[in-house]
């Protein structure tokens, strides 16, 4: 036994050696070894079984150049269509459920939102549940309580209800720009917030509104759905190295991709429309949210997690109370990033059919309109800069704001 | 009371590496800690200590940075798990508890204290002070009087609103220490609480520290790197050295007599004034006398003992005065009977445990012994200047040798 155990010490050894991590134990690395062997193995042994070399290819010819025959490209091609057909066929039910409920609970109401269409639809008829009016009765009380918030004024909020609550059935405009602008005004500066008026009415003259909010409403959903899945993945990733090394490698895929490649799949899965659109957009914009999740929590001070844990915090309350409220200033900028990765990918999804000021521009290409495209990509910078700044001075407020 | 162990350990082992368990072969046939790096890369951080902290004790861990007296703290609530060894916090072994009583422990048997204040700089003071509280989901007004109460112990009252960010280094520390005083825990462990602060700072807080500990009963478990701080706030000390424990003791004892080379190098910088109390060094006074007496003999006793002063008791053997040589002559001169007639009521005394250099005025100003007295006034002894001298002594040669040395740990303690 005892020998034993000093010839296992030995193998130890040696393996730490190579090694040299401090957490890793040596067997782990044979471990690690055998199964990027017995992979490669695999890998060779298939490609080979099944696309064994054909006769014509001359055994000196490989040192020559690659052998055309070789080249299995089309054959690679096909597999992936022919999976993805698969995927179409057989999860028609799936993607179809996530099309509607993408679109009838959150794009749909958001956007009937931005583009006014309570005040244009007065006496409407909606039927089932009214999303839109419960849209908007969350947006008030949203509303009342940040103005309450910024002002510490019970009756400022109260009015700020009541206010909002009567423009449900009628909004100027001019209220809308007055609204942003006062957002703008509280969050960032004064000068911003006269820029960011100057370019909403610069829009109403080019008669861009309704289709800027038309891109605002698919980039909102997407970053959305981003903030849903991207935060709860950038925390796994934060504890658990394993899953942070999974991770990684995709979000570098999913992040250099062109963005075009994501069109076609999400064309083909969930149909034409806006929502194929959100679900590019989605896949394109969430790797920031999730890398500044995960680096924002890993950075947050280790002597105040340990405090937290000498105090008998379990791990859901070290990450409630501790954790993620020291990200949080990070986890904002994360935030910022999506956003502007978002919108403008919104722009490039015009061309399976998002609405919008892509579409604008898209025409204006087509079209050889240089004058048309110019104005559409205008309205785009504008609308780009406003996000930008007011999202921004969200994440630059003092971090007590935020909380509470 | 004061002699249950409040915590207790023993034959406690940290080990840091992929395979702690498999370096106590290595040990066991006698392998340093040096060795054992080399072989095998794993740092044995705490090896081997064993110890008992007796409850409403100040028990002081000292060592230099790398000597583990943090990762031994960290093992007592289990922050950091222990390789080997029992740990028992009230009798219970913490190291058999599961998640649940671990939590369960943590919340409401102990708290702690850091070195970098560990505060959340979103929060406020009182929100930080609540937060143990919080965490063990208690609320309400109950809550709030517990805040309120922990922040006027720290003397931070009018502060509770105030943002952390907002406070300086010193001030933070209070709310870490109002933070582990809010949960009411038996138990608190100190990892360096005072190491991060100025040197004035530190002082002011050690003091506040000792007065507030007066007040309350808490067992303390105290790490430092400053031998003088932990010979100040210690009941007893533990000296530590590359992971072990060299000596154990109380300021008096580490001070008076090390363990060995290692804590003798370290206390020879030690003003011995600052630890070593009166009654250690304080002898039999040569001449008592009843204050019935007649001056005369006491005189010719004074006078035969070559002594320059008599000290003078009363009934129950309180102390009166001191009748000295030339105001006795004078007395006997104008023709007083009795030692009591004569006694000077005004004369120089301290109380057994105070320090050396609190008596060292006393025994300069004056050329007579001063008395060592107790609260009910019995005279237990005297001390005589050349003692005193002497006793400092030790202090006073080496101190030119150690200026150097000095200047290095002064150093050290700065890039920590």
């Amino acid at each position: 036994m005892q020998e034993d155990k000093t010839t296992e010490m030995t193998v130890r050894r040696s393996w730490w050696k190579i090694g040299g991590n401090g957490e890793t134990n040596g067997s782990t690395w044979l471990v690690r070894g055998v199964i990027l062997l017995v992979a490669i193995a695999v890998v060779v042994g298939v490609f080979f079984g099944m696309y064994e070399p054909s006769a014509t290819a001359q055994p000196g010819e490989v040192l020559l150049g690659f052998p055309e025959d070789w080249v299995v490209k089309w054959e690679l091609i096909k597999w992936v269509n022919d999976g993805l057909d698969w995927i179409v066929i057989k999860g028609d039910v799936f993607f179809s459920g996530i099309r509607d409920g993408v679109q009838q609970y959150i794009l749909s109401p958001l956007r009937d939102f931005l583009t006014m269409q309570p005040a244009k639809s007065i006496g409407a008829i909606h039927f089932g549940f009214d999303w839109v009016r419960a849209c908007w009765i969350i947006v008030v009380l949203l509303a009342g309580f940040l103005m309450w918030y910024l002002y510490r004024k019970w009756w400022v909020g109260l009015l700020t209800l009541v206010a909002l609550g009567a423009l449900y059935y009628w909004i100027p405009w001019l209220v809308v720009v007055a609204l942003v602008g006062l957002v703008a005004w509280r969050v960032v500066s004064l000068k911003l917030s006269i820029v960011v008026v100057i370019f909403l009415i610069a829009m109403n003259f080019f008669g861009m509104t309704d289709l800027a909010m038309e891109t605002l409403a698919v980039t909102f959903t997407a970053s959305l759905l981003c903030i849903v899945m991207g935060v709860p993945l950038g925390i796994i990733a934060a504890t658990s190295n394993r899953f942070d090394n999974f991770l990684r490698p995709i979000l570098d895929g999913m992040q250099t991709m062109p963005s075009f490649v994501y069109l076609v799949p999400a064309l083909m899965l969930f149909g034409l429309g806006m929502v194929p659109a959100v679900m590019a957009t989605l896949i394109y914009a969430i790797p920031p949210i999730i890398r500044l999740t995960n680096l924002g929590i890993r950075q947050v001070d280790a002597q105040v997690v340990e405090a937290s844990k000498s105090f008998g915090s379990t791990a859901m309350q070290l990450l409630v109370k501790v954790q993620v409220p020291l990200a949080l200033p990070t986890i904002l900028a994360g935030l910022n990033q999506t956003v502007m990765m978002a919108l403008a990918m919104v722009v490039v999804a015009s061309m399976i059919g998002a609405k919008g000021l892509g579409v604008e521009v898209l025409t204006g290409i087509g079209r050889i309109n240089p004058g048309q495209g110019l104005i559409g990509g205008i309205s785009i910078v504008f609308l780009a800069i406003i996000l930008d700044r007011i999202s921004q001075g969200f994440a630059k407020q003092p971090q007590t704001s935020v909380t509470g | 009371m004061s002699e249950e162990i409040g915590i207790s350990c023993q034959d406690v082992w940290k080990v840091f590496g992929p395979n702690p368990e498999s370096v106590f072969d290595l040990v066991d046939s006698g392998a340093s800690k040096q060795d054992v790096l080399e072989q095998t890369g794993h740092v044995i951080a705490v090896k081997e200590v064993s110890f008992d902290v007796h409850e409403n004790e100040i028990f002081v861990v000292m060592g230099l940075s790398g000597s583990g007296k943090s990762t031994l703290v960290r093992c007592i609530n289990r922050l950091i798990e222990p390789t080997k060894g029992k740990i028992a916090v009230d009798g219970m072994d913490i190291a058999a508890m599961n998640d649940n009583e671990l939590r369960e422990l943590r919340r409401h048997k102990l708290s702690m204290v850091f070195q970098y204040f560990g505060l959340l700089p979103h929060r406020s003071v009182e929100d930080n002070v609540g937060f143990g509280l919080e965490i063990r989901g208690e609320h309400g007004r109950k809550k709030e009087q517990r805040v309120a109460e922990a922040i006027e112990q720290v003397g931070l009252k009018g502060w509770e609103k105030s943002r952390i960010s907002e406070l300086s280094g010193g001030m933070q520390q209070r709310v870490g220490l109002a933070r582990a005083l809010a949960v009411e825990s038996e138990i608190i462990l100190m990892d360096e609480p005072f190491s991060a602060l100025d040197p004035l700072i530190r002082r002011q807080m050690q003091d506040e520290f000792i007065n507030m500990r007066s007040e309350m009963k808490k067992t303390v478990v105290f790490i430092t790197h400053d031998l003088l701080e932990a010979l100040k706030l210690g009941d007893r000390v533990a000296i530590m050295k590359d992971g072990e424990i060299v000596q154990i003791g109380t300021p008096e004892d580490i001070v008076g007599q090390p363990a060995d080379e290692y804590v003798s190098e370290f206390v020879k910088d030690v003003p011995r004034g600052r630890v070593i109390p009166v009654r250690s060094i304080m002898e039999e006074p040569i001449v008592v006398v009843r204050s019935q007496q007649d001056i005369e003999t006491c005189v010719r006793e004074m006078g035969d003992k070559r002594t320059p002063v008599a000290f003078v008791v009363g009934p129950f053997n309180r102390i009166m005065g001191i009748l000295t040589m030339r105001d006795a002559i004078d007395a006997d001169r104008k023709g007083l009977k009795t030692v009591g007639e004569a006694v000077r009521e005004e004369f120089a005394s301290v109380t057994p445990d105070s320090m050396l250099e609190d008596s060292l005025p006393l025994v300069a100003e004056g050329n007579l012994p001063v008395a060592v007295i107790d609260e009910e006034k019995h005279l237990l002894g005297v001390i005589n200047r050349a003692t005193l001298i002497q006793a400092m002594q030790a202090e006073d040669t080496t101190e030119n040798n150690n200026q150097h040395n000095n200047n290095h740990n002064n150093h050290n303690n700065k890039k920590e």
